[in-house]
């Protein structure tokens, strides 16, 4: 049933699915959950390969290429915007003058400038293209990369393996599946998902702890009782979506049971200054609070910089209403998020972490190179700017360029799969490793073709 | 007239509230035999359900066999009235009925029960609470939350008074009013009254044919078209979304009927130039049009397109005005255009409303809105269209077993193979002579030793399936239900904690735990597997926890009361909470667990709380 290949990866001759692993727990003590893990990731990683974890922050909403990442200070006004470039850290990357605090770390940072999709230019194709390295097609729902790292790795502590902070995305214009989640590989892999605010006063993970008169004796009595039940019913409980749901009970009991876990997500226990220089803001607590979850155990952690494009100031700076307008984006999102990712990355440098943790910023997709009559910017998945830092990512450099108005990549283009194998390869992971796809059928880790952007590492 | 006295002479045939003829020819029979029913045919008297459930069990028996497949055996009493219960009813039985029923010996217990549970209130919640969840799922419209009490009550009322499915299809289809007044309004203002949208979201729901791929390109794996996907859009170009003018944050849905564009000259722009260039320089200058009805709109035109900045507009400034945006959502517009993908600024090209199955059905550019939803909602609902009771079918038997004869159901159409394909062709006739009867269907499959079988998960190796019952998680509002049953609150469940609370945000417990624990009903059961936030709800939130305490220190003295030995207080709580007696393990391990305990109050909160979070509470079996 279970096969691993001389190559290293995992195949099964019957077509591994999601419910593998209650396969294997079917087969007796003949290999524990932690034990299986062990091997799909001993097959799915490199020889050698270093312990990494990552952060994904998504820019949700599109942010501007041309106002902020690749600016363009000789083309014509309506091109170039209002706002100028400024040097920074490093001598290679220019960068726009709101976003003072990125360029203090740029030279621990690199900018890939000549990304591109070939999706529809609506907010879910790109979400689904930068977060799984595909787009949907034929009903199949290509999984999260945070997911296939949980698939393949399984968690390491009693946190689970692949959070993501607040919360979801909400819908977009296009109404399709925004790719954050397990997809094939089934909802046992979906993200962890806060669902809290973490900079509001009294935050704390809805329903992470039992009430406070309920010592740990009588929970683990209740817990008993409750295996109790659950084994009374033979029929029942032999069947595997029974036995999906119960390990999903076991699963948060172990969450809520650990002290690990409650510390971690105790952002009381950061120094004030601390969490000011992240700043008091959604986005910045859950820099934050990353940086925590990463520290105890968490392998992946996607952090969607905002909740929806709608009624909300984010990057979607169509310059009309209900969207953002570029002085918005000027005045209340680059501060807030300047502040934060410019506090994460210095934070994980000190400490230590940045070397193996890879920070990616990523987005659906840039904006139209010309302003547009409502004074913003349009949906442009023609070519944007996406960065990378930690993770094995050498800094200060620029991959990739635009033509003289950020309309198109001029040099090396780079597509989302390509995104998604340089997130694997910093991670560690063999780009030759399948998962198990719909009916059974090996499905590539990244599709063919497409390779790590080398020039990064 | 003389059918229609001595149909309901008859008394047995099924009575429709408004006698529509119907067209002949929709029958599955011979022409011939179809000729000499064609008068009889709105009275036809539709078979027995338990006729009907014994034809679907043949076929279904019939394929097992073939595919050397054992059928489950029928499961106990006690699993029938939990399952049909939750079914029908949404909620769990009470100890008293469960009780009753398994001493009642009458061999017709099991169709007697169904009776009742569609005679309640607690069937026409439920079901209509299923298809909210059906439409919210699918919303573009962040607003659409704001439709769902409004919905609720109206599709309750249709379920309570059992009208047929193609009513309810062609209210939906043919809505307009007040979006919290009128709930039929709830498919189009959760799809913002855009034709696109609508039109992927009716063939979704009342077809299960999944045309939207077709919106940007023919379809990748089927055979349908851009084109035929807009031409069933334009059924719905003239429906419109306004802003109630007397309560700003109520909506209405209205047709959208008049000639409204923002500049008509624009339409012929030589012929404008013709008539209004006086002097004959191919320019229009403010003076040449002062006292035309493009003076007032003049200064306005000129500032969209004047590119040379001279005051006048030439030709070409004149062709290349930026034209009225088509299709914006909720906006209406005259006529639906399918968008040129290679000029997206450009109107692209005009649509005739044509339905893509019956490709006779077709209308003129011009038709006013009703006419034309009236039109498509005909089409759809026709019983020559075999779709239509098709995907119906699909949809229940799928809720009712737990697999679909297509799966996922609302992907079938003339393009996917079912399994088991007499069976669904039995039933979908045969819920077409009923009239499109949802009771009698709901009775027909309940009928079924198919629905009557133990639970097990699908076999991956099977070639066929429904050799047994799937279990499948309970929905949010069964849960909720159970939990309220539980803990003997009243019908509205657990007090509200946030009143006022904004649209689509949580306004009450039961909507609350709607988001966390909400799934689209047409998800194949295997695919909900719940999640950590769920189990953590359970286990510890406040509004559980509460009620458990609040259960242990008013409901359980009463119980202990009542109860002549500690042993009947669990039996009693084993009914309540998973419907069935405890095993003699459990009866002798937790009597022991609660005669050790010192605070045998605590000791009874401890077993109902492991109850509570078993699998099984949450789950069909």
């Amino acid at each position: 049933m279970l096969t691993l290949t001389a190559r290293g990866t995992v195949t099964t001759c019957d077509g591994t699915t999601r419910r593998d692993f209650m396969r294997i727990g079917a087969l007796g003590s003949l290999l524990s959950l932690p034990q299986f893990f062990a091997a799909k990731a001993a097959g799915a990683l490199r020889q050698d390969a270093p312990d990494r974890n990552g952060i994904m922050i998504f820019n949700l909403g599109a942010p501007s290429h041309i106002d902020l990442f690749d600016m363009k200070p000789e083309a014509p006004a309506e091109i170039r915007g209002p706002f100028r470039p400024i040097a920074t850290a490093s001598p290679e990357i220019q960068i726009s003058e709101i976003l003072p605090l990125h360029a203090k770390v740029a030279d621990r940072f690199s900018l890939v400038r000549s990304v591109h999709h070939h999706g529809a230019a609506v907010h879910d194709a790109g979400w689904q293209m930068m977060q799984t390295g595909r787009l949907f097609t034929g009903g199949v729902n290509t999984p999260h990369i945070g997911s296939v790292v949980a698939y393949l790795r399984g968690r390491k502590t009693d946190l689970p393996p692949f959070v993501v902070l607040p919360e979801l995305m909400g819908r977009g214009g296009g109404n399709l599946p925004n790719g954050q989640a397990g997809g094939f590989l089934g909802k046992a892999y979906d993200p962890f998902v806060l669902n809290a605010d973490p900079s509001k006063p009294n935050f704390k993970v809805p329903d992470l702890l039992p009430p406070p008169e309920i010592g740990t004796v009588r929970l683990q009595r209740r817990r008993r009782i409750r295996e109790l039940v659950d084994q009374a019913v033979d029929v029942f409980e032999a069947t595997e979506n029974a036995a999906l749901l119960d390990q999903n009970f076991h699963t948060a009991f172990r969450l809520m049971t650990s002290k690990q876990a409650r510390e971690a997500f105790d952002l009381s226990k950061e120094p004030l200054k601390v969490r000011q220089r992240y700043g008091m803001t959604r986005f910045g607590q859950c820099c934050l609070l990353a940086r925590r979850l990463i520290e105890n155990g968490v392998r992946f952690v996607t952090i969607n910089t905002f909740l929806t494009v709608f009624n909300e100031v984010t990057w979607d700076i169509h310059g009309s209403k209900p969207f953002t307008s570029i002085a918005g984006m000027k005045n209340i999102v680059c501060p807030m998020y300047d502040q934060a990712y410019s506090a994460l990355i210095e934070d994980l440098d000190q400490r230590g972490l940045l070397e193996s943790t890879l920070v990616c910023n990523l987005a659906e997709f840039g904006r139209t190179p010309r302003i547009n009559p409502a004074g913003g910017r349009d949906h442009w998945p023609q070519c944007f700017t996406v960065y990378f830092a930690g993770g094995g990512v050498q800094g200060g450099r620029v991959i990739g360029a635009s033509d003289p108005i950020g309309g198109v990549p001029a040099d090396r283009p780079v597509e989302p799969a390509d995104i998604a194998a340089t997130i694997f390869h910093s991670l560690g992971f063999d780009l030759e490793t399948t998962l198990p796809g719909p009916a059974g059928r090996p499905f590539p880790l990244v599709d063919f073709g497409h390779r790590e952007i080398h020039e990064l590492f | 007239m003389i059918t229609r006295l001595s149909s309901e002479a008859a008394g047995v045939y099924r009575r429709r509230p408004q006698a529509r003829p119907r067209p002949a020819g929709w029958m599955f029979w011979g022409v011939a035999a179809m000729a000499a029913l064609a008068a009889f045919a709105p009275y036809v008297k539709a078979a027995a359900p338990q006729e009907v459930a014994a034809q679907v069990d043949a076929a279904i028996e019939g394929e097992l066999k073939a595919a050397g497949l054992k059928p489950a055996p029928l499961c106990p009493d006690e699993d029938y009235l939990r399952r049909v219960t939750f079914d029908i009813a949404g909620r769990p039985p009470s100890p008293q009925e469960l009780l009753l029923f398994l001493v009642d010996p009458s061999e017709d217990k099991r169709s007697r029960v169904v009776e009742e549970l569609l005679g309640t209130e607690d069937y026409a919640l439920n079901w209509a609470r299923y298809w909210r969840d059906v439409l919210l799922s699918h919303a573009t419209n962040e607003r659409a939350p704001a439709a769902r009490d409004a919905f609720v009550d109206w599709m309750a009322r249709k379920l309570r008074e059992n009208r047929p499915w193609d009513e309810i299809a062609t209210e939906l289809i043919t809505a307009t009013g007040e979006v919290r007044e009128d709930g039929a309004t709830m498919l189009i203002f959760a799809q913002q009254a855009e034709p696109a949208e609508v039109a992927a979201e009716v063939a979704r729901v009342f077809l299960g044919i999944q045309i939207q791929c077709a919106n940007c390109h023919d379809h990748p794996t089927d055979s349908w078209t851009r084109r035929q996907f807009h031409q069933l859009a334009a059924f719905f170009p003239r429906i419109t979304l306004r802003r109630d003018p007397d309560n700003p944050g109520n909506f209405v849905v209205a047709s959208f009927n008049m000639q409204r564009r923002r500049f008509p000259f624009a339409q012929n722009p030589e012929r404008v130039l013709i008539f209004l260039d006086r002097n004959r320089d191919g320019k229009l200058s403010k003076q040449e049009v002062e006292r035309t009805p493009l003076g007032r709109l003049f200064d306005r035109v000129l500032q969209l397109g004047d590119k040379d900045g001279d005051g006048q507009l030439s030709l070409q400034e004149l062709k290349t005005l930026p034209r009225p945006q088509n299709n914006q959502p909720g906006r209406g517009a005259l006529e639906h255009y399918m968008p040129d993908l290679q000029h997206p600024e450009q109107e692209g090209t005009l649509m005739t409303p044509v339905f893509f199955l019956d490709t006779s059905v077709r209308l003129r550019t011009g038709t006013d809105d009703l006419t034309r939803r009236r039109a498509v909602a005909k089409a759809i609902t026709s019983p020559r269209n075999e779709w239509f009771a098709k995907a119906f079918v699909n949809r229940m038997w799928a809720a009712f077993t737990g697999q679909g004869f297509y799966v996922p159901i609302d992907d079938i159409g003339p393009e996917r193979t079912p399994q088991h394909p007499q069976a669904l062709e039995i039933l979908a006739q045969e819920f077409t002579r009923s009239g499109y009867d949802i009771q009698w269907l709901i009775r027909t499959i309940t009928a079924t030793r198919a629905y009557q079988r133990q639970a097990r998960s699908p076999d991956p190796s099977a070639s066929v399936g429904m050799a047994a019952v799937t279990p499948a998680r309970l929905r949010a509002d069964q849960i909720y239900s159970a939990l309220v049953n539980v803990f003997g609150l009243p019908s509205g469940g657990f007090p509200r904690r946030r009143p006022g609370a904004r649209p689509g945000r949580p306004r009450s417990p039961r909507d609350g735990f709607s988001l966390l624990f909400g799934i689209d009903p047409s998800t194949p059961p295997e695919d909900v597997m719940g999640t950590i936030p769920q189990a953590l709800f359970m286990m510890n939130s406040p509004l559980v926890n509460g009620a458990i305490r609040a259960f242990a220190r008013v409901r359980l003295p009463q119980m202990v009361r009542e109860a002549r030995t500690r042993t009947d207080v669990i039996r009693d709580l084993y009914l309540l909470v998973l419907n069935r007696e405890p095993t003699d393990r459990e009866l002798e391990i937790i009597t022991a667990y609660v005669r050790q305990s010192e605070n045998r109050l605590e000791a009874f909160e401890d077993v109902l709380w492991a109850l509570i979070n078993s699998t099984e509470f949450i789950s069909k079996r």
